[in-house]
């Protein structure tokens, strides 16, 4: 019978032997399924085997700040899935620079040919004028390249910074956003596009 | 090439926009009991769903988990 997450945990503080050994053995197991499953045919063999291996170290690493608010195999899948995805966010990305990023966010600010074209072209103008005077440069600069679709652990790698850094620099730039349209009377609701897609 | 349309995605990311949010870090913190359904607080599990609602990376790396850890 294989082991479960509650053995891996014991394994975890376990001294080395043949049982500690068949546990972290599933565990591993473990971890390469849950990627498998995951995310299929975005990992090669050769990317399932490094990123279970660095999953191991990294569960090694920072077990004791397991919080057991859940099982344990849930949180050793949650590491794996996260190093796996920053991995694969990494590499689509690793050749876009944050000035092309922010381009392409403020070209997506065009309203598209669409019946109400001429609401749809105020509503982007009152948008772009928020956003070149409501924020900071580098709240424009994170906002407008995470808009281009930049995640946010690449933004901030561009800007020398961290993840949760750069959140909350985009809500607080949100909030400001919020506030410049309230300021003109409006709010985002107004200028999204009615539900069925036409304006009277 | 059609652009993505930046202003709906901003617009509807100003609609959810609240003072108080959860950032990604403490989403992720405790995205394993999110997933087991076993937050701890009724408060803390409002502002987990409102970040998945309105944090586009999060909701994916919930939804590879979810489709990670699916029997079948
Ligand atoms: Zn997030």
């Amino acid at each position: 019978m294989r082991t479960d997450g509650s053995t891996w945990l014991a394994a975890l503080h376990a001294p080395e032997g043949s049982e500690t050994e068949r546990a972290l053995s599933d565990m591993r197991d473990f971890v390469r399924a849950t990627l498998t499953k995951g995310f299929g045919t975005q990992l090669t063999d050769a990317d399932l085997e490094d990123l279970s291996q660095e999953t191991m170290l990294k569960i090694a690493a920072k077990h004791e700040t397991f919080r057991r608010d859940s099982r344990f195999s849930t949180w050793v899948a949650a590491v794996a899935v996260n190093g796996a995805l920053a991995e694969l966010r990494r590499r689509r990305h690793v050749h876009v620079e944050l000035e092309a990023a922010t381009e392409l966010g403020a070209a997506g600010l065009v309203p598209p040919e669409a019946p109400d074209r001429v609401q749809r072209a105020r509503s982007a103008q009152l948008l772009r004028e928020a956003i070149d005077t409501a924020l900071t440069t580098r709240q424009r600069e994170a906002l407008l390249a995470e808009l281009g679709g930049l995640p946010l652990a690449e933004v901030a790698r561009r800007l020398q910074s961290d993840r949760g850094a750069v959140y909350k620099l985009l809500h607080d730039g949100r909030k400001r956003l919020r506030a410049y349209l309230q300021a003109h009377g409006m709010d985002a609701s107004d200028l999204l596009p009615s539900p069925g897609g036409h304006s009277p | 090439m059609t652009q993505p349309n930046s202003g709906d995605l901003l617009l509807r990311m100003l609609q959810l926009t609240r003072d108080a949010e959860l950032d990604c870090e403490t989403f992720l913190e405790h995205i394993a009991a999110y997933m087991d359904g076993t937050v701890e607080s009724e408060e803390l599990l409002g502002l987990m769903n409102h970040h998945r609602d309105l944090c586009a990376e999060c909701a994916e790396e919930f939804a590879i988990l979810e489709r990670a850890l699916s029997e079948d």
